[in-house]
């Protein structure tokens, strides 16, 4: 079965790049340009994504704020949350891991590492 | 020794007191965080105060036990039993030893138990080769429990592994409770950790009730053997770093843990051969006799792989077989008989005398075991169940009689009967001597308290005991631990006056204060005796005038026994002011009923300025209890037999009604008489028998008799009396349940309640 | 859901995910003999194994995924 990923990322170039690199995986991609129409994404639709992988830094609301807030619906309890950033920050991983995130992946991201990182979090179908 | 090591002493004392409260209130309540935090103060400023003085070894090993309190307080640890025993065991130790720095300017016994309570502490801690940057990691068990439970098979996989690399890597993956709200699944990380040889899913020591389960929090732990380099195994674990402890695991450790059961694996001829090998130390004979195993089972496979994943340091080999060798010694010394060349190396000789150690120190343990209180109630309430089991046999031999007639058999089950009555005695005897402790366990706590209330109040006291090898039963103990306490703060605060004063009344200096315990019969006294002012009967009497509690023409009437009595109403108190040691006036009713629920009783004896003493004569041990069973609106009811007097019938013209209450008169002394049946509610009349007689059931309530109207009266028997359980605790005039039996559940009443109640 | 409920049996197939933990729990609460059949899982969250751990429920069948075996008897 397919695994669908939501990216949350402001830039657009980012979005397109990781979506090429996931649908080569067979994952499904789900785009949001911040942290505000994911949630409002969240909300509307009644199939949640398998992963979520969000930027940090983003107009609106950022990543970590999103997480937060995304931990607080019922559908993002237990959803693995990946932090995709160029913050290498030990003080931030531990921030992001406090407020419930599952893992970090430090920009640039190989494609195959980005794809081990995913599947050590969230089990293949 | 100098004011500032005075200091330090005096206050660690009281630190570990606060230790000791608080363990025990942690041991209670785990969860409880208050109780972890306050601990964690205590053992932190110990630490802190000894690093003052050089005592390396304490300040070692408060520091170690400040690393598990951290550890504890951030829920990197999870509190277990075996831990607290442990930490019980340490407290000890500091305290020993601080009397030692008292006695002879060192603690002794911290010195001489420092090595062994350092392993026990690092057993918790796992410090080896830490993934993240903390200090120190968690254990949810010692270290190596996980892999103690590695089966045989598994660890021959294992070994092969060693060919090519020097260490394997432990990995024990502790996730935090929470750590579902992080989008983890600890169980699919385990699984696909890199390296992975073997693992293994550990529960908690006890699982919750299902019931309240709480699904999302994790509890399970994961223990893994991993091949992969240590840096690809932080790397893959870096999301939840402080989850995760390694431990190196060498072919030497793994020998260990598996080493004998592989070779009482072996066939018999296999292992006197191997053991034969020893005399020549060649390594090729070795690699050839492992290889020859005619079967492929375990524990060859096992022996197969140490011996090649040890071709690199044979002679670590040979002495590892050596020490096994010497496990199975009644073998080895006859085929072994006159070998020169297999004296001990040096490092054996040394490893020898460590596992002496611990050899003796396993003899020692076995001299006293430390069991979990839990586990002796269960025994307990086993016997009990026995005791009361064994009672059904005399229904069945009565039934055998009369309804089917077989007195022969009849006869043989009460023989049988008679026989298991004496063991389950002496059963019964046995356990409740397990549950026996010295007084010491009460009276040890109080020189300290004695001390500090003293100088606090002003007061020059001296405090003696005497007695304390005196035993008596746990509960008991525990019960008596605040009455005592309330004794003796009113002995200080109230009984022994001042110095000034004293000098002024010609009395001793310092005042005297006793404790003493002591046999009499099956109970246990136990008093809190002073030379200090001794009750004032006058006070008393006025006060309790005051207090609407006597009218005035009957005052000069009782005796002075009488007006003591006085003190233990419940907000009696002749104070004055109120002081924080005592003085509400709340203490000495507490004592008395605290005293009285476990089947005691409370003497005075007091003289007027030489001082007072207050016994508690509590029963030795909780014996089952002899109990009549009464008969009462078709319900059978149990009534202790020390309160019964007599059981008489009487023919209803001889009761006598003086207004409401009907009396009886026996021999002269009239009694009132109480109908049960209307006490407890039930809408039936009491049944005379068929000649129209009573039944009365004299008791003794407090001084008086009563005589209580019942149906009938049945036969006595011995029960073990539990307390109510909750919903119903707060009814009073029950003492508890007891099982009979033929199953039923008997009632035991508490007549003075009834007679309030009433 | 990779969770079959019938009044026998859970067979719990695939992938099992941490959303089948209530429904199975009040599953196994209502079905005390019920028994559990795991031959064609191929993983399952940790907080459902835990759950079937700590209702003491009985497994029909182990997986047949003999990884997954391994790791789950070992524990018991």
């Amino acid at each position: 079965m397919e695994r669908t990923v939501l990216v949350v990322d402001d830039s657009a170039t980012m979005r397109m790049s990781l979506k090429a690199t996931l649908e080569m995986h067979q994952f499904h991609v789900q785009t949001a340009e911040n942290g505000s129409a994911a949630l409002e994404w969240f909300r509307t639709t009644h199939e949640p994504p398998d992963v979520v992988i969000t930027d940090v830094h983003m107009p609106v609301m950022d990543g970590l704020t999103f997480i937060q807030q995304l931990r607080a619906l019922p559908q993002g309890r237990f959803l693995p949350i990946l932090v995709l950033t160029t913050d290498s920050q030990e003080e931030r991983r531990q921030e992001a891991r406090r407020l419930g995130a599952t893992g970090w992946i430090i920009k640039p991201v190989s494609g195959s590492d980005l794809i081990a990182v995913i599947d050590k979090v969230l089990p293949k179908h | 020794m100098n004011p500032l090591l005075t200091q330090f002493v005096d206050e660690s004392e009281e630190l570990l007191d606060r230790c000791y409260d608080v363990l025990l209130r942690l041991e209670k309540d785990p969860q409880d965080e208050d109780s972890v935090e306050e601990l964690f103060r205590a053992v932190h400023t110990l630490k802190g105060n000894s690093g003052l003085f050089d005592f390396p070894e304490l300040s070692e090993l408060l520091h170690a036990t400040e690393d598990v309190m951290e550890a504890l307080r951030s829920a990197r640890l999870v509190y277990q039993p075996g831990l607290s025993d442990l930490l019980f065991r340490l407290l000890d130790a500091v305290r020993q030893g601080l009397a030692d720095i008292r006695a002879e300017g060192k603690p002794t016994t911290v010195i001489v138990q420092h090595q062994d309570l350092m392993v026990n502490l690092r057993g918790w801690m796992d410090d080896q080769a830490p993934l993240s940057a903390s200090p120190s990691l968690p254990t949810h068990e010692r270290g190596d429990a996980p892999l103690l439970a590695m089966p045989l098979a598994a660890q021959v996989a294992l070994w092969p592994a060693f060919e090519t690399a020097d260490v394997l890597w432990h990995i024990a993956y502790r996730p935090a409770p929470d750590t579902f709200y992080h989008g983890d699944d600890p169980l699919w990380q385990a699984r696909h950790a890199p390296g992975l040889l073997w693992g293994t899913i550990v529960g908690p020591q006890e699982w919750p009730d299902p019931e309240i389960l709480d699904l999302y929090q994790c509890v399970l732990a994961f223990h893994m053997i991993s091949q992969a380099p240590q840096s690809e195994i932080v790397q893959y674990f870096q999301f939840d770093a402080e989850a995760v402890t390694l431990s190196p695991v060498d072919r030497w450790k793994l020998a260990n843990l598996g080493g004998r059961d592989a070779l009482r694996g072996l066939d018999e001829n296999r292992r006197s051969a191997l053991f034969s090998l020893l005399r020549h130390e060649d390594f090729a004979a070795l690699i050839e006799f492992s290889d020859g195993a005619s079967t492929a089972s375990v524990p060859e496979k096992w022996f197969r792989g140490f011996v090649h994943a040890g071709k690199g340091d044979q002679d670590r080999v040979w002495a590892t077989l050596r020490e096994w060798a010497a496990h199975f010694s009644g073998e080895v010394l006859a085929t072994t008989n006159g070998l020169p060349d297999i004296g001990p190396t040096r490092e054996e000789t040394a490893r020898q005398r460590i596992k002496q150690g611990r050899d003796d120190e396993n003899v020692r343990k076995m001299a006293t075991i430390r069991v979990a209180s839990e586990k002796i109630d269960r025994l307990m309430a086993l016997v009990g169940e026995m005791v009361v089991a064994k009672n059904g046999l005399p229904y069945l031999a009565k039934k055998a009689e009369s309804e089917y007639g077989v007195n022969n058999l009849a006869r043989e089950m009460w023989a049988q009967y008679a026989a298991i009555n004496r063991i389950a005695d002496d059963l019964q005897a046995a356990v409740f001597d397990v549950r026996m402790v010295p007084m010491a366990t009460i009276f040890q706590r109080f020189p300290k308290l004695v001390r500090d209330l003293a100088r606090k109040l002003g007061k020059d006291v001296a405090l003696s005991i005497v007695g304390e090898d005196t035993e008596i039963d746990k509960g008991v103990a525990e019960i008596l631990a605040e009455p005592l306490l309330h004794l003796i703060r009113n002995s200080l605060d109230h009984g022994i006056e001042l110095p000034d004063e004293r000098r002024r009344l010609g009395k001793a200096l310092p005042a005297r204060l006793r404790l003493s315990a002591w046999y009499q019969g099956d109970q246990v006294v136990v008093e809190v005796s002073d030379d200090g002012r001794g009750l004032d009967s006058d006070r008393i009497r006025r006060r309790a005038h005051e207090k609407g509690l006597v009218a005035a023409d009957e005052l000069q009437r009782l005796s002075d026994q009488d007006v003591w009595g006085f003190i233990f109403h419940p907000g009696f108190s002749t104070a004055t002011s109120v002081s924080d040691v005592s003085g509400r006036g709340v203490g000495m009713d507490i004592v008395k009923q605290v005293v009285e629920q476990r089947g005691g009783r409370i003497v005075l004896e007091s003289r007027h300025n030489q001082g007072l003493s207050v016994r508690l004569i509590m029963p030795s041990a909780m014996m089952s209890r002899r109990v009549m069973v009464v008969e009462l609106g078709r319900q059978s009811f149990g009534i202790p037999i020390e309160d019964v007097v007599e059981t008489v019938r009487v023919a209803p013209d001889r009761l006598q009604h003086l207004g409401h209450h009907p009396t009886l008169t026996l021999r002269g002394h009239t009694l009132s008489l109480v109908n049960l049946a209307q006490v407890l509610a039930f809408h039936e009349e009491p049944r005379p028998n068929r000649l129209g007689e009573w039944a009365v059931l004299i008791g003794r309530v407090g001084d008086e008799d009563v005589g209580f109207i019942i149906d009938d009266f049945r036969e006595t028997v011995d029960v073990i009396v539990k307390p109510l359980g909750e919903p119903l605790a707060h009814l009073s005039i029950y003492q508890g349940t007891a099982l009979l039996g033929d199953g039923s559940v008997l009632l035991v009443l508490n007549l003075k309640e009834l007679i309030r109640w009433q | 859901m990779a969770v079959e409920l019938t009044q026998e049996q859970a067979r719990l197939s695939g992938y099992v995910g941490i959303d089948a933990v209530e429904p199975l729990f009040s599953w196994l609460l209502d079905h005390p003999g019920g028994e559990v059949d795991l031959s064609q899982l191929d993983h399952l969250h940790t907080a459902v194994w835990q759950v079937l751990v700590a209702v003491r429920a009985r497994i029909a069948a182990w997986p047949d995924d003999e990884g997954l075996k391994c790791w789950l008897m070992s524990g018991l």
